[in-house]
């Protein structure tokens, strides 16, 4: 690990607006789609930050940096280690060395070995950028030649770019009560381009950032590809993990590395488009149609009219020839030869779900006398209003079908009914003779805990969804030790499990935000099993009560359905399998 | 108010001309590569246009365009570009009658052997409401000569030459004094295969290729320049002249080489060129560029090339002959008047020998007039005179001078004699 100086960070605003003008005229000149660019990176981690990070910490990030960011649209030019060794070097000599002075380390150090690489390769990395009519030319056709020019060769010495990972910010925090280690990370990527010719160079074309989020259980003891690992650098891998997925997203948001390709047919809803498994698309992947226009001033702009999703996904990496599909979603006035450009998305959906049900609490005591606790429940029976909250994980890679998700998620909801704690736990040091006072509670908490599988149909903007999922439903109340409201909080809840499902309808507001309805059923039989919470501390009781309250509901429930394909998530719990992962399904 | 009627609909009629026709709009195009004797390949603009909608429908625009690029295309070899198919006038003039019909897209596509899925740009202009494109296709040249010789626009190549046979052409190789163009043929294999796709090309095209072999050649060369009196004229000229050609193509081949990281990348460059045999005059120079490559072989890189030059340099050659055959066939005829005579009696028999030949031929040109030499091309009609030795008879039958007229050596292309005493 390097330190690195922040005072690049005021570099920012500049870079970004230098990377908006290449990238405008790259995409500019682009009627062809995507081509493939070569890809290197170094085993150093930058730091710009008072942290230092432990060797297997630093393997892991790069692993799970290098992970995310080898997509199959690059070609990989592995360097040496000796290479590496001498980058590291120069890097020692300059404890707080800025991105600038990097770009002339790079320079030195890697751009050499990098054109070496690309020398060798590049006549096979060539042979992708051989044209359609190249290919029906009299070389190719009589001579049997590849149709390879020497443009298309410096094309690919033109085409190289490296990445460096930083980070700015690492933070640990453990917490006892809940034996849990949480972990925030910060950082990035440098991305340069290798500028071959007279003068070989490299040039800073963007600077990538992102934040991300981990916990990880310490009383638990766990793994990384089968060696085992610490809590902490388990949450730090699984941090690593979101900052990769989500700096894989920015990168494939840069215009240079952002997959398009031309439309070569149309079939009612269906298009078909010259990529593929080469180019790592996956089904489901949501891309833009458009055309370029040139504007009544004379300039010439990308103007997009809808957008689709991919049906199919063509093996490609063998032969040319096969399309691969999408399906319209919101279709405007296309014909071939317009143009689809990536709309990159972590695959996650965020669901909001604004919800009506019905709950039923039959009046009881529940009694535990090791824990010193009665709780009586009144009766009741009526509606609630929750909202949900939910994670849905497209699977559709794995399961090589279209519109399928794992869904992850809770609601949040109250019960109007009244409850009261009487609390006997002489033992507990927090304990008061105020205690004895028994706590009435005029609402209790209701939450729902779910998992389950979804599958989405589109027709069109519309879509109608199915939804099952089994999860636990947890009435809740509670009460707040000693005079002064400020010591021990203790929560007693109820437990049950049950199933939920649902069926909906949605439309596709935009790319990102599907809006709509839905209805369903959902049935949580009412279960005698109890934990107590003191703070972040759970514990299970038994009830020794001969009736305890019951909390059921066998109920329809209806609400509104919004979700959102947000580009990063700084906390996914399923980034670990998302990115390691990635690769698998094509 | 009835002038108003009929100015009305003569305009009318004139509006929906004008814009109903099937002409292409676009006319942008250029060669990407002669493919093959009887295929080339042109990257053409169409730009689409919807008339039909207020808003115009892409699908339509689509169609449009792409149709207007294959018309392009299409138009481009035949009319377009540096040597179209249509050049006289005459050709212009009898296409113009038929181009309504022969531009619309069904008899178009015809000519298409290939088409781009592809679009090489395209891009929506007038604030949407066209379509330009550009896109690639293979156009078969050989199909549309064919069918314009069938319409009577071109007149046809056989019927031109029925009388008097295909043009027959020689292949050689440039070269310095250092080393002799037959040598070249022999020696050097880059060489060999540049006249190898010029004769490809020529027999595709149903010419008379003549190879020139050494053994066969060079006693009639020899005799050339001998009657020639030991002319320095080059090489290439003497060898057409005695082998009887009326065209010879002469060309010359480099290769250049550079390095792209460490691979060699290869360029090849070739010149052609071809002449009237009788006279040595330049019909047609071309240049032709093979792409820049790093593996392919030379002889791929000079068959790229010379493709390129060849089908320029041949289009110039049809048209010379068919411009020429109208005149009859040419000839070169030098009379060499004996040194028995003195100058003013020379003069007398070049006089004499003139009149005898304008007789003969349809036209007379002038090349030489000296005190003892009369270098003169003569065009012949072919069915008047189907042989050389007819022509040789008939000027000596019309010669009226002092002496008389013999025959030094007749070839194909070339007729030697001289006046000598009686």
């Amino acid at each position: 690990m390097r330190p690195f100086s922040n005072k690049s960070l005021h570099g920012v605003a500049g870079i970004t607006v230098a990377l908006l003008i290449v990238s405008t005229s790259v995409r500019a000149q682009n009627t062809q789609g995507y081509t493939r660019k070569s890809i290197s990176h170094t085993t150093t981690i930058l730091s710009a930050g008072n942290f230092s990070l432990a060797a297997t910490e630093e393997r892991l990030f790069l692993s799970a940096i290098n992970t995310g960011i080898q997509i199959p649209r690059f070609d990989y030019n592995p360097l040496p280690e000796n290479i590496q060794a001498s980058f590291k070097k120069r890097l020692s000599q300059d404890k707080h060395i800025s991105e600038n002075d990097l770009e002339a380390v790079i320079g030195e150090t890697i751009v050499p070995e990098i054109l070496k690489i690309l020398d060798f390769n590049k006549e096979i990395r060539a042979q992708n950028l051989v044209t359609e009519t190249q290919r029906n030319s009299f070389i190719a056709l009589k001579a049997k030649d590849s149709g390879i020019t020497s443009q298309q060769l410096e094309q690919i010495m033109n085409s190289s770019y490296i990445y460096i990972p930083f980070i700015n910010n690492y933070k640990t925090e453990k917490n006892s009560d809940k034996d849990e280690i949480k972990v925030s990370l910060s950082g990035g990527l440098l991305w340069y381009q290798v500028v071959p010719g007279e003068n070989p160079r490299a040039e800073k074309l963007a600077r990538l950032t992102s934040e991300a989020y981990s916990s990880a259980k310490t009383d638990e003891s766990q793994r990384i590809n089968g060696q085992p690992v610490s809590p902490r650098e388990y949450a730090f891998w699984s941090a690593a993990n979101t900052l990769a997925m989500n700096l894989e997203i920015k990168t494939r948001e840069l215009d240079m590395f952002k997959l398009s390709a031309p439309i070569v047919e149309i079939q009612r809803r269906k298009i078909g488009f010259p990529l593929g498994c080469a180019e790592g698309i996956k089904l489901d992947d949501p891309f833009f149609v458009g055309e370029w226009l040139e504007t009544e001033t004379g300039k010439i702009k990308f103007k997009t009219s809808g957008f689709v999703r991919v049906s199919t996904v063509s093996d490609n990496r063998q032969s040319d020839g096969q399309l691969s599909r999408a399906v319209a979603i919101k279709k405007g006035d296309w014909s071939r030869g317009m143009m689809i450009t990536e709309h990159p998305r972590l695959g996650v959906d965020i669901a909001m779900k604004p919800r009506w049900f019905e709950i039923n609490v039959e009046s009881g005591f529940m009694m535990n006398t090791e824990k010193g606790f009665v709780v009586y429940f009144d009766d009741y029976s009526g509606s609630a209003i929750g909202l949900d909250l939910n994670f849905q994980w497209n699977i559709a890679s794995l399961v090589k079908k279209r519109q399928n998700f794992l869904v992850f998620g809770g609601t949040v909801s109250a019960i109007p009914v009244e409850s009261t704690i009487i609390d006997f736990d002489f033992d507990d040091p927090d304990w008061s003779l105020l205690d004895l006072l028994p706590t009435h509670n005029w609402i209790a908490g209701l939450y729902y805990g779910y998992a389950g599988y979804l599958k989405r149909y589109y027709l069109g903007p519309f879509a109608i969804h199915g939804e099952a999922s089994i999860g636990t439903q947890i009435v809740s109340t509670g009460k707040v030790r000693g005079v002064d409201y400020e010591g021990e909080k203790v929560t007693i809840s109820n437990y049950t499990i049950g199933v939920r499902l649902n069926v909906g309808l949605e439309y596709a507001v935009n790319i990102d935000w599907n809006v709509g309805v839905f209805a369903g059923i959902q049935a949580f039989p009412p279960l005698d099993w109890w934990t107590v919470k003191y703070d972040d501390e759970e514990i299970d009781i038994d009830n020794v009560s001969w009736d305890p309250p019951k909390f059921y509901s066998y109920s329809p429930t209806f609400g509104i359905y919004i979700h959102f394909s947000p580009p990063t998530l700084p906390f996914n719990p399923a980034a670990i399998i998302q990115n390691q992962m990635k690769n698998l399904g094509n | 108010m009835k002038y108003l009627y009929g100015f009305i609909l003569v305009f009318s009629i004139i509006l929906h001309t004008t814009f109903a026709t099937n002409l292409p709009r676009a006319r942008e195009a250029t060669l990407i590569e002669v493919s093959s004797p009887t295929e080339v390949l042109i990257k053409a603009a169409g730009l689409g246009i919807d008339k039909k909608h207020s808003k115009p429908k892409a699908a339509v625009l689509d169609q449009s365009a792409n149709d207007d690029a294959a018309k392009t295309a299409v138009w481009f070899v035949l009319i377009g570009g540096s040597d179209p198919l249509i050049q006289t006038e005459k050709e212009k003039v009898a296409f113009q009658k038929i181009e309504e019909a022969f531009f619309g897209i069904d008899n178009i596509r015809k000519f298409i052997s290939w088409e781009a899925d592809y679009y090489d740009k395209r891009l929506k202009t007038d604030g949407g409401k066209s379509l330009k494109i550009e896109k690639s296709f293979k156009i078969n040249k050989a199909l549309l000569e064919e069918y314009l010789v069938n319409k009577s626009v071109f007149q046809k190549f056989t019927n031109i030459s029925a009388s008097v046979g295909m043009p027959t052409i020689m292949v050689i190789p440039e070269s310095n004094n250092d080393i002799a163009p037959l040598d070249l043929l022999t020696q050097n294999p880059d060489i060999k295969k540049g006249a190898e796709v010029i004769e490809a090309y020529l027999s595709a095209k149903q010419f008379s290729v003549v190879v020139p072999e050494q053994q066969q050649v060079l006693q009639e060369l020899s005799s050339t320049q001998f009657a020639l009196g030991g002319s320095d004229d080059d090489y290439s000229y003497l060898l057409a002249l005695s082998i009887g050609s009326d065209v010879y193509v002469s060309y010359n081949i480099s290769i250049s080489t550079r390095i792209v990281g460490t691979s060699d990348v290869k360029k090849a460059v070739v010149g052609c060129r071809a002449y009237e045999t009788t006279t040595g005059r330049l019909l047609g120079t071309e240049t032709g560029y093979s792409q820049e490559r790093p593996s392919a072989t030379n002889a791929a890189l000079i068959e790229e090339a010379m493709s390129d030059a060849v089908d320029k340099v041949i289009s110039r050659i049809i048209n010379y002959w068919k411009t020429d055959l109208k005149l009859g066939i040419q000839y070169k005829c030098i009379i060499n008047v004996s040194n028995v005579f003195d100058s003013e009696q020379a003069e007398e028999i070049i006089f004499a020998v003139g009149d005898a030949c304008k007789s003969v031929a349809s036209l007379l040109k002038e090349n030489t007039v000296a005190d003892h030499t009369y270098d003169i091309s003569l065009w012949v009609n072919p069915e008047k005179y189907p042989a050389v030795s007819d022509i040789y008879r008939a000027i000596k039958a019309s010669y009226t001078g002092e002496g008389i007229v013999k025959r030094v050596s007749i070839s194909r292309k070339l007729i030697l004699l001289s006046v000598e005493e009686e």
